[in-house]
């Protein structure tokens, strides 16, 4: 799947090893823009407008799925794929809070990357048909 | 003084209420020892949005490990960690120490505790942090240093690390803890034991010694040791008499064992002592006493098999609600447990009457140190007598050997009977069993041995046909 470099993920992640795994598993393909905290996290997605937030539950200021309700509740963000991506058996509350998809960690690179191109093929084919929120994937 | 509880209710009461509020507890141990579970029970129990708790992993494990594995505890809250007012925070120290070192240690702490002001404070593993200082000297500086910024404020704080025991007299952070907590897993034979002990608890008394511990899906469950009394304890020597269910043994002891007194069973295999056991005790339900049997040797079903086939009415014994059985396996025996267990029943039920079956299985749990079970056996005697409980305790011996070494047993307990067994010697002879009372303190009992019969109805004493209901 040939993605243009310009697409942007925005990542909220504390740890720096997570982080790293991030950035070689994405970062030849997506610009990737990483914060520490949940305030951070919605000021940047709020101006950056990413394609995708990849959130982690358990970060400072304001936690992953308030950053997830924040932007779902926002129209001007509601639209950006938001992947939950967690240590804690969450994927309830994860979609509760309105998030495309949940993984826990730690990364299975395999899955994580499919999950990555899927959220971005569903925000290409919602863009096109105005559908907002189609069938997302769930793993635990 | 204010205590932060455990969250765990005996080690409250060994603590004397918990960890003095605002101290600093080191929780020591060798890796696997349960230390991050104690601190994370310590947390769960405390923190709330109003007093939020601050855990910060460092070298020894993620923080992403750390909570992937505290899920599976049942005290284990998600909703304790997220939305607008968390109660439990975690954080990781692993980068900004790796990045300025370990003196950066008190600041990089002092401006978390600004930020979050939490009330409780752990940090796990604080000995994969020191260990990166070559020198105690400049160890002991940035010690003193975070010390004294966590002293002037309002939180209590756990330096959770992996010392081993020489280390807990030699490293500074041992001087400048208000507490320290060691926690110890020991191998023996094939399995562990594990113990903690409480080395240091300034302002505070506590309860010393080894206390054991177990680990489940519920965290550490603690077992304070049994404290033997200096001076036993006052109470009245009751002159009451207990009828054992023998006529012809009660014959023997001038009219049955003293209320609050322990009696010792002894024989070898096939003697019948847990046969006497549960006329004793079939005897004191029938009466309306409640007994409690201890047994690491049937299990409740091969009970009432032996109860019916002697012809006492099991469903009976079941119905009455006054028999309590605790049976225990001898495989995995844990005194401590043992003693729990017996107490919370004591403390529950209006027991009258106890049967522990055997003192052996007791004693093998605790063989790497006889002091302890010596200890144990007069506690457990004490708190009989205190509590008028007339108690019988088994002890098997081998067949055709001298009895197996209780000397000490044999000197707490008030009356000491002793089965022999004398297998049968030639075709068609019957084997014969005898029965003796070897002492009874203060009773006038019969001094000569007498024939033990077992028919269909249980346990004969000298031909005289044991007393029925």
């Amino acid at each position: 799947m040939d993605v243009p470099r310009r697409v942007l993920i925005l990542v909220v992640e504390l740890d720096p090893y997570i982080r790293a795994l991030q950035q070689s598993l994405l970062g030849d393909h997506y610009e990737l823009l990483f914060v520490g905290d949940g305030e951070a996290a919605l000021d940047a997605a709020r101006r950056h407008r990413p394609k995708i937030l990849i959130a982690d539950i358990l970060v400072p200021k304001i936690d992953g799925l308030r950053v997830c309700r924040e932007l779902k509740r926002d129209p001007r963000t509601r639209d950006i794929r938001i992947l939950i991506f967690s240590e804690l058996y969450a994927e309830l509350r994860a979609r509760e809070a309105g998030a495309d998809a949940f993984i826990r960690k730690p990364i299975e690179e395999r899955a994580f990357l499919a999950q990555v191109r899927a959220l971005l093929d569903e925000e290409a084919s919602s863009s096109s048909d105005g559908d907002t929120r189609r069938g997302a994937s769930w793993s635990e | 003084m204010e205590r932060v509880t455990s969250g765990i209710v005996p080690l409250d009461e060994i603590l004397g209420g918990g960890v003095p509020t605002n101290s600093l507890v080191v929780v020591a141990g060798a890796p696997g020892t349960g230390k991050t579970i104690l601190a994370q029970q310590f947390v769960f129990a405390n923190a709330t949005p109003d007093a939020r708790a601050l855990y910060l992993t460092t070298l020894s494990e993620p923080r992403a490990k750390t909570i992937r594995y505290l899920q599976q505890f049942s005290f284990f809250d998600q909703d304790r960690l997220i939305g607008e007012r968390p109660a439990i925070l975690y954080g990781d120290l692993a980068e900004p120490i790796r990045t300025q070192g370990f003196e950066a240690l008190s600041e990089t702490v002092g401006a978390l505790l600004d930020e979050h002001r939490p009330r409780l404070l752990v940090i796990d593993s604080f000995k994969a942090l020191r260990d990166l200082v070559p020198s105690d000297v400049q160890a002991r500086r940035v010690l003193f240093d975070l010390a004294s910024r966590l002293a002037a404020r309002s939180c209590t704080t756990l330096f959770v690390g992996e010392y081993v025991r020489d280390e807990l007299e030699r490293l500074p952070e041992f001087a400048i803890a208000d507490g320290i907590l060691h926690l110890v897993n020991r191998p023996t034979g094939t399995r562990d034991e594990r113990y903690l002990r409480v080395h240091k608890l300034r302002g505070s008394g506590f309860r010393a010694g080894e206390h054991a511990f177990r680990i489940s899906s519920d965290g550490l469950s603690v077992f304070p040791r049994l404290v033997t009394p200096a001076e036993p304890t006052a109470y009245h020597a009751s002159d009451e008499r207990v009828g054992t269910g023998l006529a012809g043994l009660d014959a023997m002891l001038g009219g049955g064992l003293r209320r609050g007194s322990a009696t010792l069973v002894r024989g070898p295999s096939g003697s019948g002592k847990t046969l006497l056991g549960l006329h004793f005790l079939h005897a004191g339900a029938v009466a309306g006493e409640h007994g409690l049997l201890v047994s690491f040797q049937e299990n409740p079903s091969m009970i009432r098999f032996i109860t019916s086939a002697i012809g006492l009415d099991a469903r009976e014994l079941d119905a009455s609600g006054h028999l309590t059985s605790l049976y225990l396996s001898p495989v995995e025996l844990n005194v401590d447990d043992v003693i729990q267990r017996i107490t919370a029943v004591l403390a529950a039920k209006p027991i009258r009457r106890v049967v522990v079956d055997s003192l052996l299985d007791l004693e093998a749990a605790v063989s790497s140190d006889p002091m302890r079970f010596r200890s144990y056996f007069y506690a457990l005697i004490q708190r009989f007598a205190v509590e008028g409980i007339a108690a019988m305790l088994v002890v098997g011996t081998e067949i055709g050997a001298g009895p197996r070494d209780l000397a000490d047993a044999e000197y707490t307990a008030d009356t000491v009977i002793d089965l022999r067994y004398a297998p049968a010697d030639a075709p068609g002879r019957e084997s014969a069993r005898n029965i003796v009372v070897l002492k009874s303190r203060g009773v006038a009992h019969a001094t000569t041995a007498n024939r033990l019969r077992v028919g269909a109805r249980g346990l004969e004493v000298g031909g005289v046909e044991h007393r029925r209901p």
